[in-house]
């Protein structure tokens, strides 16, 4: 069985201080319930298997994750929380985690999307990031 | 014996007049338009009949493509296009 990317990013973001100091524990999968504080919104994409490896262990785990301003904050909160989320991943390969190694971060995309389904449209920065990872 | 690599700086450029190699590369657009079609969610309205192919070009005219495939606080992100780009084994080079 490969590993669970979304529960090693998700646990890795909520262990780094500098990510908790501006969301708190609201590091989600969905919307949560007030949309008042900031947030990070974690979502696998794709995680196909690696290439060139002729069986399926170390996967490529394709995320996108949304770093929200909290209702009423400038840009450059969101702006400071993607570049937070940036710097957090970076530091995967480096750190130890539960049941898995992560080898490579790489990050696709850091694009300014404001959120429009919110009244007024919300800052929010989009990071589209691979974390290639495998079991410990 | 040595060998001297000039590297063309016009090859894309050059490849793109190609009529054999771009019939090919329709023919990849085409596909992937097909399995963007298949990632699209399926209660989006419109937006599975607006996904296209043109040429080397995949592409929807849905004004409701954005929050589709970048999500928003009411809806996942279905990323329709980046999981059939990604799904096809190309190199996903997201540009704002």
């Amino acid at each position: 069985m490969i590993v669970d990317g979304p529960a090693i990013v998700r646990a890795h973001l909520a262990a780094e201080s500098a990510v908790t100091s501006i969301v708190g524990t609201r590091i989600t999968d969905r919307t949560p319930d007030s949309v008042t504080n900031p947030w990070v919104a974690l979502q696998l994409i794709q995680a196909p298997q690696a290439d060139n490896i002729p069986f399926d262990y170390l996967v490529p785990f394709t995320f996108q994750i949304d770093a929200y301003a909290g209702k009423g904050q400038s840009q450059a909160q969101a702006n400071l929380l993607g570049r937070v989320l940036r710097a957090s991943l970076n530091e995967m390969p480096f750190t130890t985690h539960s049941g898995a190694v992560v080898t490579q971060v790489r990050h696709l995309s850091f694009r300014y999307l404001p959120d429009t389904d919110l009244d007024p449209a919300r800052d929010r920065y989009v990071l589209l990031t691979t974390v290639v990872a495998h079991n410990a | 014996m040595s060998t001297r690599f000039s590297r063309n700086v016009a090859f894309t450029e050059e490849m793109e007049h190609d009529p054999e190699f771009m019939l090919g590369i329709a023919k990849v657009a085409g596909a992937l338009a097909r399995d963007v079609r298949m990632q699209a969610p399926r209660n989006s309205g419109h937006y599975v009949g607006s996904i296209e192919a043109e040429g080397s070009t995949v592409f929807t005219t849905d004004v409701g493509a954005v929050p589709i495939e970048f999500g928003s606080v009411n809806n996942p992100a279905y990323a329709p296009f980046r999981s059939a780009v990604l799904a096809a084994g190309l190199r996903l080079e997201d540009h704002p």
